[in-house]
């Protein structure tokens, strides 16, 4: 009797245990960005969706809880650089640009705990009203731990980041094909 | 070797169950979290108006620092509950999310007749819902409203502040 209690009991908590680790494992490495790719901006359909599967579902609530439906923005994510190299704030990167396709965007820095990433400048975003831009309206962004000219983003020396684009009411041809959209490049120019 | 198959077989069935019941159940409750802390704050049917986020926001992961986020958990066990808000420029959108975190209705202000201001409802169904007004019906009894208003720089977001102030999450 206590033979059998053991063997279920222990065919039951080991179970539990392996698919409630699945979950956790799932959820802590599976990339915010989405199924569809904009060269290293990552994006999806079902982000907040009804008809978003329970994996998408989990993965949007615990990495970006009250996002909106794609109907009404969309959000591209990058983790690396656009030769697929992870994003460190050891180095540093620029982002050259234009305006996207929308009725108002920003580009935001994420700490890998998914929060805004403190630094003296109180600095978190660009967006299209707050960015500095060239001539013929194209603009860059440098990404670094290190202070720069013009629009610098500061993100914390040592540790990843993420960046988050935001497209408000993107406009149909954004929408309608969502990975061909021209979003800035993510050049690493310099790491120690 | 027919024990440990068995033995096996157990383990990866109660395995997929629990990872399949674990995933549904994630988003459910982070929202309940979420809607319990906010309703901890200030009640239900009520908005609480957020500063704009920095690095010490922890409440929601993900914040804009370039939107004002005002937030209502709405109850609607004793009826639905109707929203009012004024728009902002350049961009103000209402929207409801259910107890599953799922986003199921979002208005924005490009949808208003000019100098009309936001009017839904949000219900259960078999409420007594107006017809005539945009509104999302839940399954749960909570569920939460989103307010997101563009700030641009600070003096835009002292008038937005002020406005925002005067929305309004009321029982009916």
């Amino acid at each position: 009797m206590l033979k059998r209690l053991f063997f279920w009991g222990s065919a039951v908590i080991a179970g539990v245990l392996l698919g409630l680790g699945a979950t956790v494992l799932f959820l802590q490495r599976a990339g915010m960005g989405g199924d569809i790719a904009s060269g290293p901006w990552h994006t999806s359909m079902a982000t907040g969706s009804s008809s978003a599967d329970p994996w998408t579902r989990a993965l949007v609530a615990s990495r970006g809880l009250l996002a909106l439906a794609p109907e009404e923005t969309l959000y591209y994510t990058a983790t690396t650089d656009s030769d697929g190299r992870r994003l460190n704030g050891n180095c540093r990167y620029r982002l050259d640009g234009r305006d996207p396709g929308a009725r108002w965007w920003s580009i935001t820095a994420y700490g890998a705990d998914s929060y805004l990433i403190s630094n003296p400048q109180k600095r978190y975003s660009f967006s299209q009203t707050t960015l500095t831009r060239a001539a013929d309206r194209s603009w860059s962004i440098v990404v670094s731990a290190d202070s720069a000219e013009g629009n610098w983003l500061p993100v914390r020396a040592g540790e990843d980041f993420e960046l988050t684009v935001r497209f408000y009411n993107p406009e149909t041809d954004v929408y309608s094909e969502p990975g061909a959209v021209a979003l800035p490049k993510i050049l690493r120019e310099s790491c120690p | 070797m027919k024990a440990v198959a068995i033995w096996l077989a157990t383990t990866l069935g109660v395995a997929l169950l629990a990872h399949l019941g674990s995933t549904w159940y994630v988003p459910r409750y982070i929202m309940g979290r979420l809607m319990d802390t906010v309703a901890a704050e200030s009640g239900t049917n009520a908005f609480v108006n957020r500063p704009l986020a920095d690095a010490d926001s922890r409440t929601i992961v993900r914040p804009s620092p370039d939107l004002m986020y005002s937030i209502c958990v709405v109850d609607m066990s004793a009826g639905p509950v109707r929203i009012r808000a004024s728009a902002s420029a350049p961009y103000t959108s209402v929207s409801v999310f259910a107890a599953n975190s799922d986003n199921v209705f979002v208005m924005n202000d490009q949808a208003l007749a000019p100098g009309a201001d936001f009017d839904i409802w949000v219900g259960k169904p078999r409420q007594n819902v107006p017809v005539s007004a945009p509104s999302a019906l839940l399954r749960s009894d909570r569920g939460v409203v989103l307010i997101r208003r563009v700030v641009t720089d600070a003096e835009q977001a002292k008038a937005v502040d002020a406005l925002r102030r005067e929305a309004r999450c009321e029982q009916r």
